[in-house]
Parts: C-alpha cells; sequence; structure tokens
C-alpha cells in the first residue's frame, strides 16, 4: 500500500487524539460517516477540497495527512527488522504501521538505532581487548616490571646478608622499577578508561590519530619546511592521549617528511598547473613513487581529495574520507575498490571512475598503485601496501561515454544487487 | 654436573636479580636480550638450562627447536 493511500489511516488516527466522533466529523465536512468510515479504513481515495475541509478540521496541514510516514523512518524499521525473522507479509505492511502508530514506529527506530550502537561498541571494546597489540604490549610491560619489583623485593627480605653494594644496586631497580610500573599502569589504565562516555570507549589509538590528522586537515606546512619536528608536533597535541596514539602519529608525521623532501609543496602545485592532476607524469616529474605522489596530492586541501591506503591483508592503515566518498571505520571496505585491485603490483596503477551509490549524483576518479614496503629479503614475498587516491569529480565534468562503475563503501550499508563481493547481507531496503 | 643456564630476557633489572639468585645457587649464568638471535644462542652454547622470557620482542616461540 502506498504511502498516499494511508491517508485515510492518518484521519483516523488524528482524530482519535483530537476526541472527535467520527459522526461529528463528517457532519462537520459535509458527508455521510459511512463514507468517512470508508475513507478512513483507506477503502476511498481522498483530496482536494474533501481533503483539505478534513485537514482544516483536524487542525493540521493536508500534506501533514498524506506524506507523514517518512522515508526514513520506514527505512529504520525495515532495518530493524533485518534478519529478526518478520514475515515478509507484515514487512509489506511498515508503511501501514508507521502511519498508523507513529510514537510506536518512532520508539521502535531510535530503540533499534541504540541497539546498534551498543553493539558497535562491544564490538570495539572486544577487538581491542582480543587482537590489540598496543594493549597486549601494556600488559607486558605492568606484568614485567612487576615480577622485577617481586624478584628483587625478595631478595632484599630474603637475604639477610647480602653485601651493601648488592643492597645498594637492588634499591635503586625497585625505585627506578617502580616509577616504570606506576608510569606503565597509568597508561594502562588510560587506555581502558571508560569513564568518558561512548566517545573515549569507541576512540582506539587510530582513531585518536585520525582525529589529529583531521583536525590539521592533513596538512603540516610548519613541519614539511622543517621549522618543526614531528616529535615536537605531537607533545603539543592534546587530542593524541595514548602512547600508541603518539607513536602511530609521529610515524606518519616522518612519513610526511620525507615525502615533502623529495616532492616540496610549492613544487608540486607548479607542475599541477603545467601537468594537470596526472599521476603518472608527476611521479615520473619528481621521481617519486606513484603512492608518494598520491599522499602529496592528498594532502593539500583545496584539492579536497581522499585517500585510503591499506596493507597485504586488506587492513586499512590510514583513511582520509571525503562527502560522499566514506571509508568504514569499522570491517571491511568494499572489494570492489581498485585499492585492492593492485595489491601485489607494485607500479601497477588503475584508474576508474566510481559512483558509490546509485542514488547520488556525486562521482569519483579513482587512483590505485602499490608499492613495496622495506627491503626485499630472500625468499620472502615483498610486503606492499596499496593507496587509492579519491579525486571528486565535478558534475558539469563528468563524461557519460566514460564507464561509471558501481561500487560501496562496506557490504552492511552498501544496495548494490547480485554483487559477487558480497559478504554480508544489506541492511537497506530496496528503496535506497 | 655442569649447572649452566641461558637466561634470555630483554629487562636490566630482571636479567641483574635472576643472575644473582642463580649464581648464587652455583649456577654459571649466561645472558642474551635479542629475540631475533636467541635460538642461534641456543644452539652455540648448548647450556643447561634456558630460562626465556616468552614475550621477548623479536622473538616467535613458534620457531625455538633447537
Amino acid at each position: 500500500m502506498s504511502r498516499e493511500a494511508l491517508t485515510g489511516s492518518r484521519i483516523r488516527e488524528r482524530r482519535i487524539i483530537l476526541g472527535c466522533k467520527q459522526a461529528d466529523l463528517a457532519r462537520q465536512i459535509g458527508i455521510s460517516a459511512s463514507y468517512l468510515n470508508l475513507i478512513e479504513h483507506n477503502r476511498r481515495k481522498i483530496g482536494g477540497k474533501l481533503l483539505l475541509d478534513i485537514a482544516a478540521r483536524l487542525k493540521v496541514d493536508a500534506s501533514t495527512l498524506t506524506e507523514r510516514a517518512e522515508i526514513a523512518l520506514i527505512a529504520s524499521l525495515r532495518e530493524a527488522a533485518h534478519g529478526t525473522g518478520v514475515s515478509s507479509e507484515e514487512l509489506d505492511r511498515v508503511e501501514e504501521f508507521v502511519a498508523r502508530f507513529p510514537s510506536w514506529a518512532n520508539l521502535l527506530a531510535v530503540s533499534n538505532q541504540k541497539i546498534f550502537g551498543l553493539e558497535q561498541m562491544i564490538a570495539t571494546l572486544n577487538d581491542r581487548i582480543t587482537h590489540d597489540p598496543q594493549l597486549a604490549a601494556s600488559v607486558h610491560e605492568v606484568l614485567s616490571t612487576a615480577a622485577s619489583i617481586r624478584s628483587t623485593a625478595s631478595i632484599l627480605v630474603e637475604d639477610k646478608k647480602l653485601e651493601p653494594h648488592w643492597r645498594d644496586k637492588f634499591h635503586a631497580n625497585i625505585d627506578s622499577d617502580s616509577r616504570r610500573l606506576a608510569a606503565s599502569s597509568k597508561a594502562l589504565v588510560g587506555f581502558l578508561d571508560v569513564d568518558s562516555g561512548e566517545a573515549a570507549i569507541s576512540s582506539s589509538p587510530q582513531e585518536e590519530v585520525e582525529a589529529f590528522l583531521a583536525a590539521n586537515d592533513y596538512c603540516f606546512p610548519e613541519i614539511e619546511a622543517g621549522r618543526i619536528k614531528p616529535a615536537d608536533e605531537i607533545i603539543n597535541a592534546s587530542n593524541l592521549t595514548s602512547i600508541s596514539a603518539r607513536q602511530i602519529a609521529e610515524s606518519f608525521l616522518e612519513k610526511i617528511v620525507a615525502d615533502s623532501a623529495q616532492v616540496k609543496m610549492s613544487h608540486l602545485l607548479a607542475q599541477l598547473e603545467v601537468l594537470g592532476p596526472d599521476l603518472v607524469q608527476l611521479a615520473s616529474k619528481f621521481q617519486v613513487s606513484l603512492p608518494c605522489i598520491m599522499r602529496r596530492l592528498a594532502s593539500v586541501p583545496r584539492l579536497g581529495m581522499g585517500l585510503v591506503t591499506a596493507d597485504r591483508s586488506g587492513a586499512l592503515l590510514f583513511r582520509k574520507s571525503i562527502p560522499g566518498f566514506t571509508i568504514p571505520r569499522y570491517g571491511a571496505a568494499c572489494p570492489l575498490w581498485p585499492l585492492f585491485q593492485v595489491m601485489g603490483q607494485a607500479g601497477h596503477i588503475i584508474s576508474k571512475r566510481i559512483q558509490i551509490s546509485r542514488h547520488t549524483d556525486t562521482v569519483f576518479q579513482c587512483f590505485a598503485a602499490a608499492e613495496l614496503i622495506g627491503s626485499s629479503v630472500v625468499n620472502s614475498a615483498p610486503l606492499t601496501e596499496a593507496t587509492m587516491l579519491i579525486v571528486p569529480v565535478a558534475s558539469g565534468q563528468i563524461d557519460p561515454t566514460i564507464l561509471t562503475e558501481e561500487m560501496g563503501s562496506s557490504c552492511r550499508i552498501c544496495s548494490r544487487r547480485n554483487c559477487m563481493g558480497r559478504r554480508e547481507p544489506s541492511i537497506l531496503g530496496e528503496e535506497f | 654436573m655442569d649447572k649452566h643456564v641461558l637466561l634470555i630476557e630483554d629487562e636490566v633489572n630482571i636479567i641483574e636479580a635472576l643472575r644473582f639468585l642463580l649464581s648464587r645457587e652455583g649456577w654459571t649464568v649466561d645472558t642474551h636480550s635479542d629475540g631475533a638471535s636467541a635460538v642461534e644462542k641456543i644452539r652455540n652454547i648448548r647450556p643447561n638450562l634456558v630460562i626465556l622470557d616468552y614475550m621477548l620482542p623479536k622473538y616467535s616461540p613458534q620457531s625455538c627447536n633447537p
């Protein structure tokens, strides 16, 4: 049943809220009670003057009666019903449910969103506790220091005839270890601290770094110019609270230093004027790798380009989302992305025109290339990292003769049908 | 019997404490702190006993089969 066809249900609901009897309303608008009854049960279409009269009597806009069942609310309920065993017959009546019981429908949708948020939080915490190497290292640090203090203290207590130089030595060791234990315990508590609300829970070191980079618009001119060292920038960054985040951020800034030494920003901007955004020519001109040029271009705020890198396992190492192209924070990204097509093919570049959703007009030209990481080791496959530059294409510059491929962000929020790369069902209804 | 122990550990203070305790009990103590070459060290000196920090950086316990 279409949304317009449920106008009668909304009339009935509104009339009951106002405490108006069906016969009274019918008399006021000059129709029979039986005809109004048919309207209210969606068995007669209604529009024009009669709709306006009823709306006036019910003290609402006519549009409220015809368009009240919002698309977003219906979509939220479809999402809530996904995988819960709700029959298709009842799912087909979701619009009627929304029209007749908007408050209950809204409550259900809000509750479902809250459950989803809590599930994400649990998954994040579970992932951190189970797999986070930083957490494992922090725990190991605390345990090692405690073990050292325990061993040394035992010697001091049990050996009554300990030579003075050994006693002094062990006292000094306990002093230094206890300081270390205090610092490492504090760091561990800070890592696990959940008292600061949801934001603190969901803030992994990687997310802290991303927030730090976003706050700086991914651009660090003072570091590029050599006026500030990465370590000093990190010390002054109040939003980098954990040791792990600071290490990751410093490593990222060191890469910026290395990249900017090869491709100075002023030179890059000058060559952009001459060569245009031709990655191959730019890389050739500066004699650097394609990913290096991509990173440099993505650090120019006014160009508005996004960037994502992944290692050979498919884990996303760096994300710079741009409007219309959201890079997932949790879970895996779309396997159709060119980013994954170049993996293991260092030097190979792929350029594809991509549309993330068929319902938006935003189109992106994506360039992907891989590069080797570290030096070669005999009989050991080289590690590679793939980088993808995401360039928004202005709506006036979209060439309809160039193939545009539809891809997703991640399977869960992608409605692409019959996709060979799908790992899990989408939560989106077909109207998306 | 020769009592030769190899202590593989990267915490200096733990090494000192264990070296003190083991020496007092008559053990000859060798120490090593590099996880990457730990197995090679064991093969070279063939100690009677190895005390190993299981979470030593750059060390893979699964590779230890001297």
